[in-house]
């Protein structure tokens, strides 16, 4: 926890916070996307809800959710050494 | 009161803080942050297609939906004959069913609403309408189901003690059980009648509580 708060704001990135960065522009993409279906008065606005905003926000749902996974024992700290 | 309107400010709450993390991941370090991103990367976002399926799912039942096809728009014409005798344009005058869901009142199992065979049948009619061919006549898929009838007018004074539903060719059970057609049976035939429109006139409403001049 000290070095999360020693390295917050130093500008470097760890693996997982690129991953949830990206996971998030797709979340948000998807999102928008989902605003604008229900802005839109046509019977194409449920195509735009249903492939390209659950599309994008559950892409970006799953690829967090595996980041978790697999990059969550991945950190730039290192290895503590067992005395 | 319509779900999109909270969903929209779910939407731009959760887009809002999103770009907080897109601009500073590092704030996602430490058991708040990752709560914090757990929430947003995934709870929110799920809540928000949940609720998105149930806002779009509720609006295809709307009148304005179902009309929104160029194929549809005879139909909606239809409504407004100005003659008793048309069946879905009396239930729609005399507000027998509500204006703003007057289709879904009557076909329950339609394209968006019925079980998953509907469904697909809705998509399918999307994709005809802007890649393929409509027919000049359109057809229900299977016969019209007494029960569309039945959910408002069964128990009703006017159904029950109808001289012509009390017919002994035309038993009140065999109604009630589909064996004879509400609408086949020569009965309640003039539905829609879309190739009728150019012939008939059409009433014009006057605003809800005023007095016509």
């Amino acid at each position: 926890m000290e070095a999360d708060a020693r390295r917050e704001g130093s500008g470097v990135i760890t693996p997982i916070e690129r991953r949830i960065r990206i996971a998030s522009i797709l979340v948000i993409a998807g999102l928008l996307v989902e605003a604008v279906s229900f802005f839109w008065r046509s019977p194409l606005s449920f195509f735009l809800f249903l492939f390209g905003a659950c599309g994008l926000a559950a892409a970006g749902i799953v690829f967090f959710l595996i980041s978790l996974i697999t990059v969550g024992g991945t950190s730039s700290e290192p290895p503590k050494k067992s005395s | 009161m319509p779900l999109w309107p909270f969903l929209v400010g779910l939407i731009g709450l959760t887009v809002v803080s999103l770009i907080y993390l897109v601009v500073r991941p590092d704030a996602t370090r430490g058991l708040a942050g990752k709560a914090y991103a757990f929430v947003l990367i995934f709870l929110a976002p799920a809540l928000a297609l949940f609720g998105g399926s149930a806002a779009h799912l509720e609006r295809s039942k709307s009148t304005d939906f179902c009309l929104s096809c160029h194929a549809m728009e005879p139909y909606g014409k239809s409504l407004f004959v100005d003659d008793k005798e048309f069946l879905a344009a009396a239930h729609y005058q005399n507000n027998r069913v509500p204006r703003d869901h007057a289709c879904y009142t009557c076909h329950t199992d339609y394209v968006m609403f019925g079980p998953v065979r509907s469904k697909l049948r809705g998509l399918r009619h999307v994709y005809v309408n802007y890649f393929g061919t409509v027919p000049d006549t359109i057809h229900l898929y299977t016969r019209f189901n007494n029960r569309e009838c039945l959910h408002c007018h069964l128990g009703s004074r006017s159904f029950e003690e109808s001289a012509g539903h009390r017919d002994p060719e035309t038993p009140m059970e065999a109604i009630k059980s589909g064996k004879v057609s509400c609408l086949e049976s020569g009965c309640h035939d003039v539905a829609h009648n879309v190739h009728e429109l150019a012939e008939v006139e059409l009433w014009k409403p006057t605003p809800a509580g005023k007095v016509p001049e």
